[in-house]
């Protein structure tokens, strides 16, 4: 449990902090006035409570010190400083209790300055304790005497805890409900998020966008703070900036707004006030007037882009690809789960609320597939899969023999067709990225793990290095290993009409005993290849639209029925 | 074609006629007593920024790029370099103050050691200049900022010819959103060059006419100009340091 404190710096140790509550009470007027403020950490490596415990008494001992607010508290001002200095710490140890009972706990803890009538005289001027929750999760919970609270500098002190922590820091959505909801001003609360977003020094936007100016500017380090321009930028590179925080992040920043906000701190509030607004609309208007749900689909290879683009055509699109700079940093980038997990929080950092719909193509639907279930398990609601060509793992390596040479044979003819089909499209300008040399690289990256595939003769072939380089052979890699588990909620299969002979052959690619009746299959025009290129591609994208909509359709109904 | 390219080297600062275009290019990599010189020029808000530069070369750069802006502007005006006084519009770009009553409209533009610098009498004015690189990968840039036309042009030349002529269809865009006074507020796709043609005239928004006209500043770079209006005669002039 206990890390040393040099140790986990050096390993990168990690804590995602969020302040998850900032509430007033019920309850009398003086505790009204207290403020629990809960903060949710999640820590990658272990939790070393000694160091958290020692962050936080250094924080403390500034607040008491600084509010000068503890003489009025009891009128000694020598001995409550002494106190304040001391707080009295609480380590709580809730990680065998399930997580519903956990957060109840948690609830009945922070009530307890409010709810328990205890006369403000004789409220400790603030009380914290920590809250090991899992093996790298916890929560700080921490409240304050009124009479300090109106003194105390909430985001303040947060930053110089993490600041005393010694570790990088970076803000995320906390996963599972926030607490005491029901008594949330909701105004003040929205303020303090924003007052968050300013003031927090670093959060995994910004870690991206770091490493996006670095690749561009060819330089190191980048500093938030560090002007563009100044390190050596120019148009043509901010030109190429751009591009790339297009293709990372999925956000269009115009060429201009680098001249409003020269630093990777400004692009970060920019970043988040362009997703933020895109939520805000598509939260509030699209959803209710047409009741669609956001598509999220997995894998950001720009041979998929006229799929892409007829989709977003067709409604609220989000393409998610993986990157090797964020699967390098995971636990265990040979597990699918693990990949999924970080899918999950980008996910939710775009939106951080379902209804969601996921689909992916090949690996990346088993990738959609896991990730529905993970969010799922958060208390998400998925309104449908959609996995495009994508086989069951396990059954597929029941399949095996003379059947697989021949299934190896048709599928290099399907490769072809793929070629000749994408390479017709080069003339075209719908598809004018292909053009661009990058894309000729990225091709030439997937037709190599494509022949992989082929020489391997199954669908996700078991690499040797799943460390190469390239995301699609991590992914694959990990599929092969996959254990699909079960699932409840709508799944939409896509055949391709031209199948190779073997396993491709199998209508269901082996998903109907583990999924039921909620598997649903649909079969359109080309094969495993070209069924997103074009003249095949129209017809794909409306075949996915169609069955969205259908399960859009049916949440609407089921939810009127709740209703009624 | 080349012949329109002999950068004449001279000694005095020609007046800019009402339909000329004055072009400058100057090499920006001086040290010595020539940088002290035109760093004397500068404003001490000019030094400050000069030394915010993290990048080598950048900061002596920016300075001599500076430096040559003062002097021909102050050789235009009849003024010392040093009294030469700019105001910067809403998207940064700097012209000259109210105070000299003054027609002379510039634009500036450096990649490297090349500096370009372009002056007119009371039409706008924007100039580009980039080093031609063929590992820079422009087609990256050019997917996401290209118009659809350009990128059908472009499509039609083998890779190594496409990578070339990126750069000159990014000087043209460039210079004229420069002429045009918005920096990069104006988005790059709405508009199309020919990045064949030598000159041609591009028609904003409202129909009017800017004229672009490419320009071969030194072996290895590529730029260009835009000016409001048509018929311009161009006069490539070469900037020296002079007596020193």
């Amino acid at each position: 449990m206990k890390v040393q404190s040099d140790v986990a710096t050096t390993l990168g140790t990690k804590l995602a902090l969020e302040e998850a509550a900032s509430a007033h009470h019920g309850g009398n007027a003086a505790s009204r006035m207290q403020r629990p403020v809960q903060i949710h950490l999640l820590v990658e490596g272990e939790i070393d409570a000694t160091l958290l415990r020692s962050a936080w008494q250094t924080v403390a001992e500034n607040l008491s010190v600084a509010s000068g607010s503890s003489q009025r508290v009891n009128g000694n001002g020598n001995s409550e400083r002494r106190k304040g200095r001391q707080v009295p710490w609480q380590e709580h140890d809730l990680r065998g209790l399930p997580h519903g009972d956990a957060r109840k706990w948690i609830r009945a803890f922070l009530e307890t300055d409010g709810q328990q009538g205890i006369s403000a005289q004789r409220l400790p001027p603030m009380r914290y304790a920590l809250l090991l929750t899992g093996k790298q999760e916890c929560e700080m919970v921490w409240s304050l005497h009124p009479a300090i609270g109106e003194h105390v500098d909430v985001q303040q002190a947060i930053t110089d805890f993490v600041t005393a922590c010694q570790f990088e820091v970076r803000v995320s959505e906390a996963p599972g409900e926030p607490l005491a909801e029901t008594k949330w001003d909701a105004g003040e609360h929205a303020a303090m998020k924003a007052e968050q977003d300013t003031s927090v020094p670093a959060d995994s936007a910004e870690e991206e966008l770091i490493a996006i100016w670095e690749a561009v500017l060819n330089t190191k380090p980048v500093r938030a703070d560090d002007d563009f321009f100044e390190l050596g930028g120019h148009s043509l590179l901010a030109a190429r900036l751009m591009a790339r925080i297009e293709d990372s992040l999925g956000v269009e920043l115009p060429l201009a707004s680098l001249l409003e906000a020269p630093t990777v701190r400004g692009q970060t509030q920019l970043l988040r006030k362009f997703r933020g607004n895109s939520c805000a609309e598509d939260g509030g208007g699209r959803e209710q007037v047409t009741g669609q749900f956001p598509l999220f689909f997995l894998g950001g290879d720009p041979t998929f882009r006229p799929l892409s683009q007829r989709l977003s055509e067709l409604r609220e699109f989000h393409s998610l690809g993986l990157r090797m700079s964020v699967l390098a940093k995971l636990k265990d980038p040979s597990s699918l789960e693990c990949i999924a997990e970080q899918v999950v929080q980008s996910i939710r950092e775009r939106r951080p609320q379902g209804p969601y719909m996921l689909a992916g193509w090949c690996a990346h639907g088993l990738l959609a597939f896991e990730t529905a279930r993970q969010l799922q398990a958060q208390g998400q609601e998925v309104t449908q899969v959609l996995m495009l060509e994508t086989a069951n793992p396990v059954r597929m390596k029941q399949y095996s023999g003379w059947k697989r040479t021949i299934a190896r044979a048709q599928l290099k003819l399907h490769l072809l067709k793929f070629e000749y089909a994408y390479l017709q499209q080069l003339n075209s300008t719908q598809t004018r990225d292909y053009i661009a040399g990058r894309t000729s690289q990225k091709l030439a990256r997937m037709k190599q793990s494509l022949r992989r595939v082929l020489r391997a003769s199954k669908f996700y072939p078991e690499l040797a290095d799943p460390t190469s380089g390239n995301p699609l052979d991590v992914l694959y890699a990990a599929a092969a290993k996959y254990h699909p588990k079960a699932y409840r909620g709508g799944v939409t299969l896509i055949r391709s009409l031209e199948r190779t002979f073997g396993f491709g052959h199998v209508l269901d690619l082996g998903w109907s005993e583990l999924l039921g009746d909620d598997l649903k299959i649909c079969e359109t025009a080309g094969n495993h290849y070209t069924i997103y290129m074009q003249p095949n591609v129209d017809g794909l994208a409306h075949k996915m639209d169609s069955c969205l909509r259908k399960a859009e359709e049916q949440t609407a109904r089921a939810r009127a029925r709740v209703r009624r | 074609m080349v012949a329109s390219f002999a950068w004449s080297p001279i000694a005095t600062v020609p007046v800019v006629a009402e339909s000329e275009l004055h072009v400058w290019r100057a090499s920006l990599d001086w040290s010595g007593a020539i940088l002290s010189r035109l760093e004397n020029t500068l404003t001490t808000q000019e030094k400050k920024r000069a030394e915010r530069f993290l990048v080598p070369h950048a900061r002596d750069r920016f300075v001599v790029a500076r430096g040559i802006l003062r002097e021909l502007l102050g050789a235009y005006l009849g003024l010392d370099a040093a009294k030469v006084m700019l105001s910067y519009g809403p998207r940064g770009k700097p012209f000259l103050s109210a105070e000299h009553n003054s027609r002379i409209c510039f634009s500036v533009s450096h990649s490297r050691e090349m500096g370009l610098f372009v002056f007119t009498s009371g039409q706008e004015v924007g100039v580009d200049i980039e080093q031609i690189k063929a590992s820079f990968r422009g087609m990256e840039i050019a997917s996401h900022f290209f118009s659809e036309e350009e990128m059908a042009g472009l499509a039609k030349l083998a890779p190594k010819l496409a990578e070339e002529a990126f750069f000159g269809c990014w000087t043209r865009k460039e210079a004229y959103v420069k002429a045009r006074g918005q920096g990069l507020s104006i988005p790059l796709r709405s508009f199309t060059v020919s990045f064949t043609e030598r000159e041609q005239l591009v028609p904003d928004e409202e129909g009017m006419l800017w004229s672009c006209y490419a320009l071969e500043p030194a072996a290895g770079f590529t730029g260009a100009v835009v000016a409001a209006g048509q018929n311009w005669k161009l006069k490539y002039l070469e900037w020296t340091a002079g007596p020193q």
